[in-house]
């Protein structure tokens, strides 16, 4: 596919991953597939920060769920109920884990997650659910995503 | 137990573990039959509450990762399933355009608050539509497809008997698309149509529709314009009676009537006018002339023309002009009245080419002007 053929040729990410061996083989796997560039955080609160910060608009976050410091069910309500300014409420955010439970994943849809990506997945799954969940619009409604609750352990 | 067909499947016991561990194995029709079984079951009155819980969480998964016809059998259980969660319903309305439509137009979950939230942030023409298309559409939802729909979308809104659709909502509808004949038509078909949104589309139908308005919503249209009785022909001139009377005795002393201006009357619909000024040139009884000129009127006025001591060479053209007020005012409504006065002129013109009148130079000139 060529970079101009590449619907995720523009995108820039933010990988938020707590293990540096799954972070970086994400990273690698996103960069295979064309997008534009990555920034890592290694937690929820340093996503949270990185995403304050950053001077150029992150295009799609991609969140372990199982994290120290602000786990990826966190960051996502955060960045729905408004509270990360620099960023929209309809944010294109995805979730991975290698831990998936029912629970998780009644908590994810309640928040409009736009993927839900269950590890150890091959490139062509992470291509196929970058591009859905680019696709899926969503109307961001913050009074429900502030009734949500997210326990801090999961 | 997972096997090819729908009803081989043992769902006892199933969790979002076990899914995760068959779904390479599963093939896309397998899948497909899995998706369309837990949507079709879950949450039924003897759902185990805990295994609906596990089943809502597969499917999510199948959403968000699924092929699209996977997703689409989900689509089409979940919207026939009135006991399915919310959450499952709003995500696929949310999903890709296939998927979406069945859940939108059918799943009995969705809210109002969320169908108004899905059309206000939605640009797809097609979603829309399906909202519109629903077994009922509330004044709210009504509202939010009349701001934003398309022409396809408010079509399919007018086109469904059970949208509840306010006369604010129709005022949007006709003031976004209020132009095109499809949407007048639309709002005509519908069961009822209130006096206000009736007279203000009678000024913008053509004379077919304006036909259709009168016909099934009489009782509106008869309301408007208050100023023109039913058994009135033409259009009023604004003058009452003693008014007219004393305008043309006042022109008849000044030899002031010509045909240019009794056909120039008739081209405004003033059947009146044209009537007492013939009976005043012509010294009879206005109400005798006025049933004759409605009943024959190019028989009536050629009978009269000459007693009125008009010039001959215009009867033809009047006549023809008389019979073109009678027959527009019998067929069309009169609540355009600019598009029923071009309706006379046109009419006129077309028969005098018609029955080949000869026209003399004045007349040539005179109809050339109109």
């Amino acid at each position: 596919m060529s970079v101009a053929d590449n619907q995720l040729a523009s995108l820039y990410c933010l990988v938020v991953e707590d293990d540096a061996f799954a972070r970086d083989l994400l990273v690698t796997t996103l960069k295979s597939l064309g997008v534009k560039d990555v920034l890592t955080a290694a937690s929820g609160s340093a996503a949270f920060e990185a995403m304050n910060v950053s001077k150029r608009k992150i295009d799609v976050v991609l969140a372990d769920i199982r994290m120290p410091s602000g786990n990826g069910l966190q960051l996502l309500k955060a960045l729905r109920s408004g509270v990360i300014k620099t960023m929209r409420l309809d944010a294109t955010f995805l979730l991975v884990t290698a831990f998936p439970s029912a629970g998780a994943v009644k908590i994810a849809s309640s928040l409009d997650a736009n993927g839900f990506i269950v590890k150890p997945f091959v490139p062509e799954k992470l291509e196929t659910s970058l591009l859905k969940a680019r696709r899926t619009v969503f109307p961001a409604i913050p009074s429900r995503y502030a009734e949500v609750t997210v326990p801090a352990e999961l | 137990m997972i096997s090819n067909g729908p009803q081989s499947f043992s769902l006892h016991g199933l969790n979002t573990e076990d899914y995760l561990k068959a779904e390479a194995l599963l093939s896309v029709e397998q899948k497909a039959a899995l998706a369309a079984r837990l949507a079709a079951i879950i949450n039924a009155s003897d759902a185990n509450p805990d295994a609906s819980e596990q089943w809502e969480s597969i499917l999510r998964l199948i959403i968000w990762n699924a092929e699209p016809s996977v997703v689409l059998a989900a689509a089409e259980a979940v919207a026939a399933n009135p006991n399915s969660p919310r959450s499952l319903a709003w995500a696929l309305a949310n999903d890709d355009e296939e998927a979406a439509k069945v859940v939108l137009e059918a799943s009995l979950v969705l809210a109002d608050e969320d169908l108004v939230a899905i059309v206000q942030s939605c640009e797809n023409a097609a979603k829309m539509t399906a909202i519109a298309r629903r077994a009922a559409v509330s004044q709210d939802v009504s509202r939010t497809l009349a701001q934003h729909g398309n022409e396809d979308t408010v079509s399919a809104l007018l086109k469904n008997v059970g949208a509840d659709i306010s006369d604010d909502a129709m005022d949007n509808i006709l003031d976004r698309h209020g132009d095109l004949e499809t949407i007048q038509a639309g709002v005509i078909d519908r069961a009822q149509v209130s006096d206000a949104i009736a007279k203000r589309l009678s000024s913008v139908l053509g004379p077919e529709l304006a036909e259709k308005l009168a016909s099934r919503h009489r009782s509106a249209v008869g309301q408007f314009p208050a100023k023109i009785p039913k058994n009135v022909v033409g259009l009023p001139d604004g003058l009452s009676d003693e008014e007219r009377d004393r305008q043309i005795a006042s022109m008849v002393a000044q030899r002031s009537i010509t045909p240019q201006v009794l056909i120039g009357r008739i081209f405004q619909g003033h059947f009146d006018f044209v009537c007492r000024a013939l009976a005043a040139l012509s010294q009879t009884s206005a109400d005798e002339l006025s049933a004759k000129l409605r009943d024959a009127p190019a028989r009536a006025l050629a009978e009269v023309w000459k007693p009125a001591a008009l010039p001959a060479d215009w009867a033809p053209a009047a006549g023809i002009a008389l019979a073109s007020l009678v027959h527009i005012d019998q067929l069309y409504s009169k609540s355009d009245t600019e598009l029923f006065r071009r309706n006379i002129v046109d009419r006129t013109v077309a028969n005098i080419r018609t029955e080949k009148v000869t026209l003399g130079p004045d007349q040539r000139k005179f109809f050339r002007i109109m």
